[in-house]
């Protein structure tokens, strides 16, 4: 089943929108915003990222308009601009990121409790993983995308996405050893 | 310490940290948020159509997009610059060449028979000019 015949509106504000009507993309931003934050949010490393890669997911979505084709869903168009726009901020930031997170993070030693220090483990260790793998376990364990969702999304065939996300694990498995050793 | 070796993702995925993970990764709840960002997007998107505002990212991909070509262009730039010097050269050579092999007034002397050395087979003007500065 498709995104507009899930949401019998979509149609009609893609319509709108495309006709230049402001309220059009409007419904679009209220009726998908969450999942564009779901999806920026698994690859880049702090909420303001997030929010800024879905500002601008939305503007090349917006720019874009005339080439969409409204016969297909259009959240799957948005969220692979989305993930786009996340990819290309985390790839900018990636390293100020890194070393602002490194500070802000409190070290497992300083904080008593066991889930803050859980927590800020596996934060160090998904801040490690590169974007691509940081995104397919994130989008696959967390948000509940299929393989072949997360393959749209980040312009991967659905094998390699189920295969990304086996050596992410793998990978993040290793850093959490070597965080605990 | 049989908590940390909890803290283990398995292809199953794994019980304790999918949960964490939910957390840290968890979407803002309240609805004021997500009226404030779509605010937001839309007022970037309507300056963006009175031509108010660029993404930051946007000079970033314009200038990803122009470092291939502008690095083209002065290479071409570059190899141009060689070249006209280098012709400058030749043509100062040859210049200063031509100072040294053409006749001077002073030869031109009523009577005189002017010479001239036609190259042979094989022999370089250089050669020429060479036999005609020992015959005069």
């Amino acid at each position: 089943m498709t995104d507009a015949a899930r949401n019998p509106d979509e149609r009609e504000l893609v319509g709108l929108a495309l006709e230049g009507d402001p309220r059009g993309f409007a419904g679009l931003v209220r009726m998908h915003q969450r999942r564009a934050y779901s999806v920026a949010r698994a690859i880049v490393l702090t909420h303001e990222d997030a929010e800024d890669a879905v500002q601008e997911g939305f503007l090349r979505a917006y720019q874009a308009l005339a080439t969409f084709d409204p016969g297909k869903p259009f959240g799957a168009w948005l969220n692979r601009i989305i993930a786009n726009a996340a990819l290309d901020l985390a790839r900018r930031k990636k390293v100020r990121n890194a070393e602002e997170l490194s500070d802000a993070m409190p070290s497992p030693f300083r904080d008593p409790a066991e889930d803050a220090e859980l927590r800020a483990r596996l934060q160090d260790a998904l801040a490690k993983l590169p974007e691509r793998s940081r995104a397919v376990i994130v989008l696959h364990d967390v948000e509940g995308f299929t393989h072949a969702e997360i393959g749209e999304m980040l312009g991967i065939p659905g094998g390699t996405a189920r295969s990304d996300l086996h050596h992410a694990r793998q990978r993040l498995r290793g850093l959490l050893e070597n965080l605990r050793g | 310490m049989d908590d940390r070796k909890d803290l283990r993702l398995t292809d199953e995925g794994d019980e304790r940290l999918v949960p964490l993970m939910r957390e840290l990764y968890a979407a803002p709840a309240d609805g004021a948020y997500w009226d404030g960002l779509e605010s937001r997007v839309m007022s970037l998107i309507a300056a963006h159509r009175m031509g108010v505002v660029r993404l930051q990212s946007s000079l970033w991909s314009v200038l990803e997009k122009w470092a291939a070509p502008g690095l083209a262009a002065a290479a071409l730039l570059f190899v141009a610059a060689g070249l006209f010097l280098s012709r400058d050269d030749e043509a100062e050579l040859r210049t200063t060449y031509e100072e040294v092999t053409a006749p001077t007034v002073v030869d031109e002397l009523p009577g005189a028979v002017h010479v001239v050395t036609a190259p042979r087979d094989g022999s370089s003007e250089r050669e020429a000019t060479f036999r005609y500065v020992l015959s005069h």
